[in-house]
């Protein structure tokens, strides 16, 4: 035992987090003890509050500390679109563009067959469960565009266009400020494909 | 060797630290390699496209201590209309993990390259049938790596008269079929008809570009199934995870 039994604790508790690694875990550990004592409890309380109130919203099964979460009870949003994401910070992606008024639907995660994850796995049937009162026009799929997404993607379809609705998938195509050269076939291809007049 | 360039397929990719990920690729050179993509789970990042599963691809790849780094990458073929069908994905995905399962790294030998560039070529080919191919890719497999189920003979005596009751007793721990005299010997053994033995034997000894004409019928493709499936996980030892995916979406099609 090299340090003392607090700050060996310490660390150890920081290289829980993602990133964290002994050295960082130590440098944050040094860092803290000599922050103001004030601040350290600040960021205590801050964490312990966070864990504790903030909870999925029963409708989108976002991330939320009011439920329903704010963009569900927003009564201006379009009622009759759900755009489905893949995780929380998706929604916000969303949101920083203006484009959409619609509402959200995260599914926590993608499939993943390779990796055992699964349709029960991800929040699917709380969005089926969603489109029964036939309120919901269109659902559209915003899934990474990635294997898993598409496969996610693939799979939602599957499993709710024979109730009725409209199903969409985001489009894709080349990112701006990108360089045609380095653009990979398919995402070229895609491109091409939804192309419009100027 | 601290660069060397490889053709090589995409089976499998997992994510790694904070933006990059690790591809297993199946080359033809060195056979099955592991390697980093630094940052390829950031939306431009050069190596993004070209490291999705199946992707055909001709890479670089840098030699490091534990693990290669990838280099440079250049997408040969990406299997666009096999990633837009959810039913042919679900069974290359299972063809990779299989392939990855089965294969030791660095092991090098062309065969189980060659079969499974085929394959993903096949199955991304909308009108051909991929049950039977998939049945042919397991069977083809196995034989190539030492396994090749013994479907004419006896596995325990060598005896040719295997029928029993217009049928024959299958042994997936022993790796095939088992004569009368044989068939206490066969743990776990099961019943497979005539009709199911005959299509096992066209899959595994014809050329599997013709491997969609073989038409199994739902009875003997369970069968196969059912035989293939408990061989396979006693060569495995573990049950391959994406199995259960493309089961439960052949059962509800």
């Amino acid at each position: 035992m090299y340090y003392a039994e607090p700050i060996a604790r310490l660390i150890e508790e920081l290289t829980k987090l993602p990133g964290i690694g002994p050295k960082t875990a130590q440098r944050l550990a040094f860092h803290i003890l000599h922050m103001d004592r004030s601040v350290v409890e600040g960021i205590a309380r801050t964490l312990v509050e966070a864990r504790a109130k903030v909870k999925y919203c029963s409708v989108c099964c976002n991330l939320t500390d009011q439920d329903p979460c704010h963009i569900c009870a927003d009564e201006d949003r379009d009622r009759s679109t759900i755009c489905v994401v893949q995780e929380p910070r998706d929604v916000v992606a969303m949101e920083k563009t203006r484009e959409y008024r619609g509402l959200y639907h995260v599914l926590h995660g993608a499939l993943n067959p390779m990796e055992g994850i699964g349709i029960d796995d991800i929040r699917v049937k709380e969005l089926v469960a969603r489109l029964g009162d036939g309120q919901v026009q269109e659902v559209i799929l915003c899934t990474n565009p990635n294997t898993e997404g598409e496969t996610t993607a693939m799979y939602i379809a599957r499993y709710i266009k024979p109730l009725g609705v409209k199903v969409t998938r985001i489009a894709r195509g080349l990112p701006m400020g990108g360089d045609l050269e380095y653009a990979d076939e398919v995402t070229l291809a895609k491109a091409l494909e939804g192309r419009r007049e100027i | 060797m601290a660069l060397y360039n490889v053709d090589g397929i995409v089976i499998r990719v997992r994510n790694f630290q904070e933006a990059d990920k690790i591809v297993v690729l199946l080359t033809r050179e060195e056979g099955k390699v592991e390697a980093v993509a630094r940052g390829a789970r950031r939306p431009r990042n050069r190596f993004a496209a070209a490291t999705q599963l199946f992707s055909h691809v001709r890479a670089q790849l840098f030699s490091g201590r534990s693990l290669d780094t990838l280099s440079q990458v250049e997408i040969v073929e990406s299997f666009r209309q096999l990633r837009e069908d959810l039913v042919r994905m679900a069974y290359a995905t299972y063809a990779c993990e299989l392939i990855d399962a089965l294969l030791p790294e660095r092991q090098r030998q062309e065969a189980p390259y060659l079969l499974l560039l085929t394959s993903l070529h096949l199955f991304n080919e909308p009108d051909r049938a991929p049950e039977p191919l998939l049945r042919a890719f397991e069977l083809k497999l196995l034989s190539m790596l030492g396994f090749r189920p013994s479907l004419t003979e006896c596995v325990g005596c060598g005896a040719e008269e295997v029928q029993q009751g217009g049928a024959v007793r299958f042994a997936p721990v022993l790796g095939g079929v088992l004569c009368p005299q044989c068939s206490a010997e066969g743990e776990g053994a099961m019943r497979l008809s005539l009709g199911a033995l005959e299509s096992m034997k066209r899959l595994l000894d014809g050329d599997i570009r013709r491997a969609h004409v073989i038409r199994l019928s739902g009875e003997v493709a369970a069968e196969i199934d059912r035989a293939l499936t408990a061989y396979i996980l006693a060569r495995t030892e573990r049950r391959l995870k994406s199995k259960e995916f493309l089961d439960t979406l052949r059962s509800n099609p």
